[in-house]
């Protein structure tokens, strides 16, 4: 509601909601690369089309920016790769995410809770992939340690895990553990 | 001496994002209180205070004229010290551009290197250059940048362009870097800045490196590419 009225307000919304629309995305996409993009997108909308935003209270700014991040991560599924049409429009290009940030992100999705169906959905995995699964979910293990062991750079595991990770998320979805309902104003899963 | 240090390695992209956008709603809002103002005086002129509305042009005029004499038009950096569009294969790993660059305050030079991302993106890093290593210097001390830390990426088979400001802050002013790649498609590069046009040398592997003097040097400034003949121009945060 501020931002509507004093745009440069909308770096305070970003800073209060970047992280929570990034957990909200990362738990459900468990990519942490397509949820920085994502979130980038739902920001770089909420940017450009604020003046369009009837709202008059937070709660009622809140929805709209999840309902944004929502309907982005539905295209996102339906077409199966990401589209930057606002951040191209805005000339805003993101820079790479690093390992540190990388495990932030992926410490946000909260891998930790699929371990008790993590089994059944391993399954679907080939195995190489249910192996670096095993390794980073369950066993815990930095992706140093992972590599070292595997004997490949730690980019290398970060790319297998995430890919292992995206058809995770499928699979996951078909056995109903991840969350498909919609965000409520003030979802629950906030990082404080 | 200068201090490049940077933000918390954990939240480097999301801090980045935030920047933009803040340089972005700032351009907004000058913008709208430049076009407020513009209907105000047309609204003023149209209410007949003529003689007022002159006086305060003939302000504005001869401020903006002394501004525009400062131009020397100069091709800004990107040419000095360049191995002749050579790449080369570096310790990291990367690529190291042709495009090195001056420091404005004489300090060590700056440099680029290239590489690309395990997204298939093209990525560019733009740092100082000591004993031919990327990096930067803090408290004085050159510190060469770690292996894996994040550059620039973007997708440059499909933008034909790539480029990124990165402002460092701290002593001697600080400093402002313009830098990125281009493709063949690119055929021009023009910096336009409130002292006028200046071309930018792009390097043969497409690489170039602009450094100026001061943190926000080039906000406001606009850079200009010239592909297939038609005109792209890029608002520099």
């Amino acid at each position: 509601v501020a931002a509507r009225q004093d745009l440069e307000a909308f770096e305070d919304l970003y800073d209060e909601y970047a992280d929570r629309v990034l957990a909200f995305l990362a738990r459900r996409t468990l990519d942490p690369e397509v949820a920085f993009d994502l979130m980038a997108e739902t920001f770089a909308e909420a940017f450009d089309h604020i003046g369009r935003f009837r709202g008059t209270t937070d709660e009622e700014g809140r929805a709209w920016l999840w309902t944004i991040a929502t309907h982005l991560l539905i295209r996102w599924r339906k077409r199966g790769e990401l589209e930057r049409r606002k951040m191209t429009e805005l000339g805003i290009s993101l820079a790479d995410l690093g390992q540190e940030e990388f495990e932030r992100i992926e410490t946000l999705a909260d891998l930790q809770r699929f371990k008790p169906v993590l089994n059944r959905a391993l399954q679907v995995l080939s195995e190489d992939q249910r192996r670096v699964l095993q390794l980073r979910i369950v066993d815990e293990r930095s992706y140093d340690e992972i590599a070292a062991d595997l004997g490949c750079s730690n980019n290398a595991v970060r790319h297998h895990v995430s890919r292992a990770l995206r058809q995770l998320a499928v699979t996951l979805g078909r056995l109903g553990a991840l969350q498909e309902e919609r965000a409520p104003a003030e979802p629950k899963e906030l990082i404080t | 001496v200068t201090d490049d240090s940077d933000p918390p390695a954990d939240r480097k992209a999301r801090d980045e994002l935030r920047n933009a956008f803040r340089e972005l709603a700032r351009e907004r809002v000058a913008a709208r209180r430049k076009a407020r103002m513009a209907r105000r005086r047309r609204a003023l002129v149209r209410s007949g205070l003529t003689a007022l509305i002159a006086l305060v042009l003939g302000g504005g005029i001869a401020v903006g004229i002394d501004a525009f004499t400062a131009d020397d038009n100069r091709s800004l950096g990107g040419d000095a010290g360049a191995p002749g569009g050579v790449a080369r294969q570096n310790p990291t790993d990367r690529l190291a551009a042709a495009s090195t660059t001056v420091d404005p305050g004489g300090g060590p030079p700056w440099g680029l290197s290239t590489y690309t991302s395990q997204r298939g993106q093209q990525c560019v890093i733009a740092a100082r250059v000591v004993n031919g290593q990327l990096g930067l210097i803090s408290a004085g001390k050159f510190t060469p940048l770690r292996k894996g830390v994040p550059g620039f990426c973007d997708r440059l088979s499909r933008n034909h362009l790539i480029f990124t400001v990165r402002a460092y802050s701290a002593g001697n002013g600080g400093r402002t870097l313009l830098y990125g790649q281009a493709d063949r498609e690119v055929q021009r590069l023009l910096l336009q800045t409130s002292h006028g046009p200046r071309p930018i040398h792009v390097m043969s592997d497409g690489t170039f490196l602009v450094v100026v003097t001061g943190v926000n040097a080039l906000h406001g400034s606009r850079l200009t590419a010239t592909l297939n003949g038609r005109q792209r121009s890029y608002r520099l945060a």
